[in-house]
C-alpha cells in the first residue's frame, strides 16, 4: 500500500484497490485529525494537507506512518440502512421506460431490486450522492440522454452496475426509478448531515404503487 | 435592510468555504475569489470570511436602507452612491437610503460588496455561502433577483481604511496561473500544457470556466475512474475544451485531471471571465508551499484571520 504520490500542491494520493480497505483506510485517517479533507474514490484515496503548515515531503513522510500503522483488523462493516420507497409515476418517472428496455414488468424490476443489498461504493458528483454496486449483471441501462437540470431530494437512479442515490435535489443524468421517502440529508446537523456513509449497505423498501 | 434594484448577472450571498465535507460531495462553495471578499470584509472591520454580497459582471445596484458603511473590492467598475462617483478599495460611509450602482465590470469577473454588519443568510453544514443547485444557504438558496430586501443588522462605526497598494490587484484580460503537474499529466507533453496560451470559453460560472486551446492528443476525450477533484483542476477536454474548476464543481471527476492551479492563485479563478488569456506556470510542490507561505504572509499583516 505505498503507493503514494505528490497531487498538486496541497494534495496527496495513495492507490488502494480493494474498497473495503479504502474506506476504512480513510475512516482510520481521519481519526488522525491531520487532513482537512480525505476523499475516496474509485480505486484511491486522495488527502489535503495545509502547506503552509506541512511541507510537501513532511506531509508524505506523515502519510506513509499513518498508512503503515492501519491494520485491516480495525475494519468494520458498514451498517445497513432500510429506505422506504415510493414508486408513483411523479416519483419514477423513467420507471416503466426502463423496465420495458429490459423487457421485464416494472413490477419484477422492483422485486428483484427489494430483494438486493446494495454496497455505497463512493460519494461524489454531487453533495450527498451515492455510488452503489450490487445490482445484476445482466441490467445494462443507459444515462439519460439530456440530463435533468433537477431530480428531487431521494431520487433513485440506475444505470448499468452503478445504483445512485441523489440526497438532496440537483442535476441527475441517470434515469430515475423511485424515491426515498425518508429524508436522506440533514442541512443542520453538521457531525453526519448523511444518513448513511461510504460502504454502508441499502435494502430498498418499495411501497405499493399508487396512481397519482 | 438592503433591497436589490438590480441582481445583474448573479448576485449571491457567500461567506466561509466549506472545509471537511468533500467526503460527502459537498464542494467549497463561498466567495469565488475568496481573497478580494476578504478584503472587503476587512475594509469594514468584518472577519475574512463576513458573509458579503458576490456579483458577477456588475451591472447591479443596491439600496442601503439606514446609514451603512460598506466596501467594494474585486473587478474594476464604475461606482456610483446616488449620483457620486464612489471609489472601490476603501471605507465608504452611504446615508440611510442611497443606492449603489455598479457598472458592467471592465476587467476581472466578480466583486464583492462587503457591509460593517451582519447579513442574514441561511446556514447550512458550517457556512452561509450559496449552493445553489441544491438550493442551500444564503438567500433562500437562490440568487438574488431584483426586489429581494436582505435583512441587515449594523454593527458599531468602524475606522475608514483604504487598502495598501501591496495588497490591491488591479486584473487585466490575461492571466498567469501557478500550477503543478497533474496526476495524469505524462511528461511528454509538460512543455506543451506549460507553453500553450489558453483562452476562457463562454461557458463560464461558478462549477468552472471551459479553457480552449491545445491539448494533449494523448488524453482527450477519455475517461478514467473516479478520483478526487479539487478547485484548480484542470480536466483535459471530453467536448474540445478542458475545464478549469471553480468552488461549485463536483468533488469527483473521471476526467484527466492534467494541472493543478496551486493554493497562492486559486483565488484568481473567480476573476476569470469569456475571452481572458490563461497561461500555466509551472511550480513543484515546494515551490509552490514558498510562493503560498511567502504570499500568506503579505496578507497576514492587514488580515490576520486570513488563509488562501
Amino acid at each position: 500500500m505505498t503507493n503514494i504520490s505528490l497531487l498538486g500542491d496541497d494534495c496527496l494520493r495513495v492507490n488502494i484497490e480493494e474498497r473495503e480497505n479504502r474506506h476504512s483506510v480513510a475512516d482510520h485517517l481521519r481519526a488522525t485529525d491531520d487532513w482537512s479533507e480525505i476523499v475516496v474514490g474509485k480505486h484511491d484515496i486522495t488527502v489535503q494537507y495545509e502547506p503552509y503548515r506541512t511541507s510537501p515531503n513532511d506531509a508524505l513522510l506523515r502519510l506513509e506512518k499513518q498508512l503503515a500503522q492501519y491494520s485491516p483488523l480495525q475494519k468494520s462493516p458498514g451498517t445497513i440502512f432500510k429506505i422506504p420507497v415510493s414508486l408513483s409515476d411523479n416519483d419514477a418517472p423513467d420507471l416503466l421506460r426502463v423496465a420495458q428496455y429490459l423487457e421485464i414488468a416494472s413490477t419484477a424490476l422492483w422485486d428483484q431490486l427489494a430483494s438486493l443489498t446494495l454496497t455505497i461504493d463512493m460519494l461524489g458528483f454531487t453533495p450527498g450522492f451515492a455510488y452503489m454496486t450490487g445490482l445484476p449483471e445482466a441490467w445494462e441501462i443507459e444515462r439519460l440522454e439530456s440530463p435533468r437540470q433537477s431530480v428531487p431530494a431521494g431520487s433513485i437512479g440506475i444505470i448499468t452496475g452503478q445504483c445512485g442515490l441523489y440526497a438532496l435535489e440537483g442535476p441527475g443524468g441517470w434515469p430515475i426509478i423511485g424515491r426515498a421517502l425518508v429524508p436522506l440529508f440533514n442541512r443542520d446537523a453538521s457531525d453526519s448531515p448523511l444518513l448513511y456513509g461510504a460502504n454502508d449497505r441499502i435494502r430498498f423498501l418499495p411501497k405499493e404503487r399508487e396512481n397519482d | 435592510m438592503i433591497e436589490v434594484i438590480g441582481a445583474g448577472a448573479q448576485m449571491t450571498l457567500q461567506g466561509a468555504a466549506l472545509s471537511g465535507y468533500r467526503h460527502l460531495g459537498f464542494p467549497a462553495s463561498g466567495a469565488a475569489d475568496p481573497l478580494s471578499m476578504a478584503l472587503a470584509n476587512h475594509l469594514v472591520g468584518q472577519k475574512a470570511t463576513q458573509t458579503a454580497l458576490e456579483i458577477t459582471y456588475g451591472n447591479a445596484s443596491i439600496r442601503f436602507s439606514v446609514p451603512t458603511q460598506f466596501a467594494v473590492v474585486g473587478a474594476s467598475a464604475d461606482l456610483l452612491l446616488d449620483k457620486e462617483t464612489t471609489q472601490a478599495n476603501t471605507t465608504i460611509t452611504a446615508d440611510a437610503n442611497s443606492v449603489l450602482t455598479i457598472g458592467p465590470t471592465q476587467a476581472g469577473a466578480r466583486l464583492y460588496v462587503a457591509v460593517n454588519g451582519t447579513l442574514q443568510a441561511n446556514h447550512y453544514l458550517n457556512t452561509h455561502s450559496t449552493y445553489l443547485p441544491a438550493k442551500l444557504g444564503g438567500h433562500k438558496g437562490r440568487r438574488l433577483e431584483q426586489g429581494d430586501k436582505i435583512g441587515f443588522k449594523t454593527s458599531e462605526s468602524v475606522p475608514h481604511k483604504v487598502l495598501s497598494e501591496d495588497i490591491t490587484f488591479v486584473y487585466g484580460n490575461s492571466f498567469a496561473l501557478r500550477a503543478t503537474d497533474g496526476p495524469d499529466l505524462r511528461i511528454a507533453d509538460r512543455d506543451m500544457m506549460y507553453g500553450e496560451s489558453f483562452q476562457v470559453s463562454r461557458r463560464a460560472s461558478r462549477m468552472g470556466v471551459g479553457l480552449s486551446g491545445n491539448y494533449p492528443l494523448s488524453q482527450t476525450a477519455k475517461t478514467l475512474p473516479s478520483s478526487a477533484v479539487f478547485p484548480g483542476t484542470l480536466q483535459a477536454p471530453s467536448e474540445g475544451e478542458g475545464f478549469l474548476l471553480l468552488a461549485d464543481a463536483q468533488t469527483t471527476g473521471g476526467y484527466p485531471h492534467l494541472l493543478q492551479v496551486n493554493r497562492s492563485d486559486r483565488h484568481l479563478l473567480g476573476q476569470l471571465k469569456p475571452g481572458d488569456r490563461v497561461q500555466f506556470l509551472h511550480r513543484t510542490p515546494e515551490q509552490a508551499a514558498n510562493d503560498l507561505i511567502e504570499k500568506q504572509r503579505l496578507f497576514a499583516q492587514y488580515m490576520a484571520d486570513f488563509r488562501l
